[in-house]
């Protein structure tokens, strides 16, 4: 008999008809024939369903992936963006390095210091260059270096004098000139047009045809000595270009002005230059006093540098040293002495100022950077003496990682284990946060760390609990959740912070308005639950179902194994079954949720539940409904103060005393207790 | 093409200068289709063409009516370079308007860098001799001055609107029969002389 395995279906020339027609000889009879069958099918569903975790294995890191690749996109974009913000620092040194010079770069150019505009430059050029390329002879239209197309289109020319149709054109005109080029009649490859002519915009004057005779939707541009008329398709383009026309001529003009400014400016600046000397190195030493030494004189440039190249550590360490070097007896009394400490001091603020603006949160900070990247950052400033300050930052980037964390956690699967993850991921996050900050600042501002961790505290617990503590969460899902919480709280315990107080302060309201809406939820439909109760045994039908039951009951701390009769009844109706769980579970759940200084709760809620039950007295006049309601006085109430000892030390005052209001005795716990509802007494 | 026997004839190329709303366009309108038109809407630059008999002979005038809006000088100097005459106009209401002509006749003289262009120096709105607020005699005097002939007219009533037209198109003639003389002789400047005082 052949084994099944992948193996035999893996191999690349597997054929079918011949694989089952072996398999058919191999075997001996139906019965094994059967059995090959089924191992086939099994293989295949195990196939199946190695293909379908598969799938979605893939799937998530499909999902992963995308995500991340999102993030680094993210993280490029402020690159760039970091990037373009360099090259403007860079256009502006090396602009003011060439004073005087009519600089290279046009004042737009630097403006365009955003990604935005740099695209949009990109494109301009794309643009003009593939005009370039169209048109045959064309100027050099890129030579302008802010040469934009504002419009284009095809117009036909007529003679100014006689009225004729000329020639067919294509019009171009850029915010500075106007470009007139024809068709090419047997046009082979790319060009298109052929240049005729171009005219500067300040030369032409563009006119509104309103009545040429015949020839109509035609304007005329004046472009001395020439006149040119241009006859449009329709009213519509016309209008068009007249507008475009006029917006040209608004932004020359507008750039005229601006011209003229400047110009006026730069000459006012060179007069002031005149008239102040400017105080440079060359001039000023004098003989008697020792040179600065080259690294010295230089240092305010090499700190500029320095900040730009963002070596953050070296740019500290040159200042001070410098600072030492100016304070030595050497050059305690060189003339540039002040000047150089002055300017190292306008350099730190400057510094201080991008630090700041490093650690800051709200200026494209990143949470994937997490908390080491703003180590050295902070370090400079603590040397500074602006611990404060980088305290603060450091916090607030702090909060920013935490509130990642706590938002990277997915709402998926129960509740519960999302509450364990977020707590998880919170304590994990501030231990990361109590480590880092103890090893960047000194003791005496962990008062600050506490104060911020409590902050954090509450901020997540308002969270949690907004989700935890709704209608639809089962009281014993809450227990776990809280005591999840608990214990990870208890844990962080160990970093030397304890928030336990706090977080089961922040529970308290919580948990109790929980306990009191399932007591009310027990006590409202009590009535209907012990008026609609038929008084009869409950059938739990199968052995199994009995088992399950009594199991159950069990787990809660009641063994009701001698109310079992004819195996699948259990001698007690279904309200105080009903009964029994509810208070049981109050008690049980309400034990371990509340905190020892608030039992009181969880007592008014048993006593609120039982009285609320003993109110209706037996509910019926059966004699069985009063066998229930003897059960609940001398069974059930006995077990569940005895538990409570048992659970907390002490007795439940309340509930004792509601018994004894109702006659039961309670005689202290005792052994015979436990056997009191077991043996079969009421049966 | 355009080869026909009897091609276009004589084009005039006359400009409407002077300030906003003193009424060049309803000049120009009340010339063209001799209707008045009562709302205002600034004009940009339009341009016009119509052909007329200019003492039995056919002529075309071409009538660019400019903007009085445009306050950027360097664009007015592109549109006055193309006309061969001007009607300076201005309202006999509004003492700005006329004043204002004195920097329409400077900015041509410079930019057609010709003392004896054809202009006439145009009074509008003689319709509202009530409120009339610049002087007859003030206006004559300015004319003379330039030496140029003063006329007053009404784009509403049509008084003197076909008369300023005319007598600008027969001095355009005249310059350039002038100058087509000058080509062949020395008499330029005593012959243009003669023909304004004729006009005066």
């Amino acid at each position: 008999m052949a084994d099944i395995n992948m193996e035999n279906f893996a191999v690349p020339d597997f054929v079918p008809e011949r694989y089952v027609k072996e398999l058919a000889r191999s075997c001996v009879g139906g019965e094994e024939l059967q059995q090959q069958k089924v191992k086939i099918e099994g293989l295949a569903e195990e196939t199946a369903s190695a293909l379908k975790r598969n799938v979605y294995e893939n799937y998530m890191q499909f999902i992963e992936t995308a995500t991340e690749i999102s993030h680094l996109e993210a993280e490029m974009y402020k690159l760039s963006h970091l990037l373009s913000d360099q090259r403007t620092v860079l256009t502006n040194l090396s602009q003011a390095s060439i004073l005087g010079n009519d600089n290279t770069l046009s004042p737009e150019s630097i403006d365009n210091h955003d990604l935005e505009a740099e695209r949009a430059e990109e494109e301009r050029k794309n643009k003009l260059n593939l005009i370039t390329e169209k048109v045959e002879g064309c100027m050099n239209l890129l030579d302008i270096s802010d040469r934009i197309l504002l419009h284009e289109g095809d117009l036909l020319e007529i003679d100014a004098e006689e009225n004729t149709a000329l020639q067919r054109m294509h019009v171009y005109l850029f915010n500075d000139c106007l470009m007139l080029t024809c068709w090419i009649s047997n046009r082979r490859g790319p060009m298109r047009y052929k240049f005729l002519t171009s005219y500067p915009i300040s030369t032409i004057a563009v006119v509104n045809v309103r009545d040429l005779g015949t020839v109509k939707q035609a304007f005329k541009v004046l472009a001395f000595p020439d006149t040119r008329v241009f006859q449009c398709n329709s009213l519509a383009i016309k209008k068009d270009w007249l507008d475009k026309f006029e917006s040209a001529k608004k932004m020359h003009i507008e750039k005229e002005t601006s011209n003229q400014k400047k110009k006026e400016s730069q000459e006012k600046v060179k007069a002031e230059m005149l008239e102040s000397p400017s105080l440079s190195v060359e001039e000023l030493p004098s003989p008697q006093i020792a040179t600065l030494p080259d690294w010295l004189a230089d240092v305010i440039e090499e700190l500029d540098v320095l900040i730009v190249e963002r070596h953050f550590q070296k740019t500290y360490d040159l200042m001070t040293s410098a600072q030492k070097t100016l304070t030595t007896e050497d050059f305690i009394k060189h003339p540039q002495r002040t000047d150089i400490l002055k300017k190292i001091d306008q350099k730190q603020k400057a510094l201080t100022e991008i630090l700041l603006k490093e650690l800051d949160v709200t200026q494209n900070w990143s949470p994937r950077g997490g908390l080491r990247s703003s180590r050295y950052p902070i370090q400079i400033l603590n040397k500074f003496n602006m611990t404060s300050q980088a305290c603060e930052l450091f916090l607030d980037i702090c909060s920013q990682t935490v509130k990642a964390h706590v938002k990277g956690v997915q709402l998926e699967g129960s509740i519960l284990s999302y509450v364990k993850q977020v707590g998880d991921v919170f304590f994990c996050s501030l231990s990361d946060a109590l480590t880092e900050f103890t090893m960047l600042f000194p003791k005496n501002k962990i008062s600050s760390f506490v104060v911020w961790a409590s902050l954090q505290l509450r901020i997540l617990m308002s969270q949690i609990v907004k989700q935890i503590f709704t209608p639809q969460c089962a009281l014993e899902t809450l227990l776990n959740c809280v005591q999840s919480l608990r214990d990870q709280c208890t844990l962080f315990c160990e970093f030397g912070l304890d928030f336990r107080f706090q977080l089961n302060s922040y529970l308290r309201t919580p948990i109790k308005r929980a306990l009191q809406e399932y007591r009310d939820k027990i006590v409202d439909s009590m009535k209907a639950k012990v008026t609609e109760d038929k008084w009869t045994p409950v059938n739990m039908h199968t052995k199994a179902g009995t088992n399950r039951f009594l199991i159950q009951m069990t787990d809660m701390g009641i063994n009701l194994t001698k109310y079992v009769i004819n195996e699948t009844w259990i001698d007690l109706s279904s309200s105080t079954i009903w009964f029994t769980q509810s208070v049981m579970t109050v008690q049980n759940i309400g034990i371990k949720i509340v905190t020892e200084e608030m039992m009181d709760v969880v007592d008014i809620c048993i006593f609120a539940i039982f009285n609320a039950r003993l109110e209706l007295s037996a509910g019926s006049d059966s004699s069985y409904s009063q066998k229930n309601f003897t059960f609940l006085l001398e069974v059930l109430i006995p077990l569940m103060l005895r538990l409570y000892k048992e659970e907390v030390g002490y007795d439940n005052e309340t509930l004792l005393g509601l018994a004894k209001e109702y006659g039961v005795s309670v005689a202290p716990p005792k052994k015979s207790n436990i056997t009191k509802y077991t043996s079969n007494e009421y049966l | 093409m355009s080869k026909k026997p009897a091609a276009a004839p004589t084009l005039h190329k006359v400009i409407m200068v002077g300030s906003g709303g003193v009424g060049k366009s309803a000049l120009t309108l009340q010339f063209m289709y001799d209707e008045f038109v009562e709302d205002y809407e600034p004009t940009k630059a339009d341009s016009y063409r119509k052909k007329v008999v200019l003492d039995g002979e056919e002529v075309q005038i071409d009538i660019l009516d400019t903007a009085g809006q445009e306050d950027y000088a360097a664009i007015r100097d592109n549109y006055f370079r193309s006309g061969e005459g001007f009607l300076c106009v201005f309202s006999i209401t509004e003492p700005e308007s006329f004043d204002a002509t004195q920097e329409f006749r400077e900015q041509i003289l410079r930019v057609k860098n010709d003392d004896n262009i054809p202009f006439l120096l145009v009074g509008n709105k003689s319709d509202l001799a009530d409120k009339r607020r610049v002087p007859l005699d003030v206006c004559r005097e300015r004319a003379a001055a330039w030496h140029v002939p003063y006329v007053e007219t009404s784009a509403k009533t049509r008084d003197n609107v076909d008369k300023v037209f005319f007598d600008l198109m027969r001095e355009i003639r005249s310059r350039k029969s002038d100058d087509g003389r000058a080509t062949n002789g020395d008499v330029r400047g005593k012959k243009r002389r003669k023909i304004k005082c004729a006009i005066l």
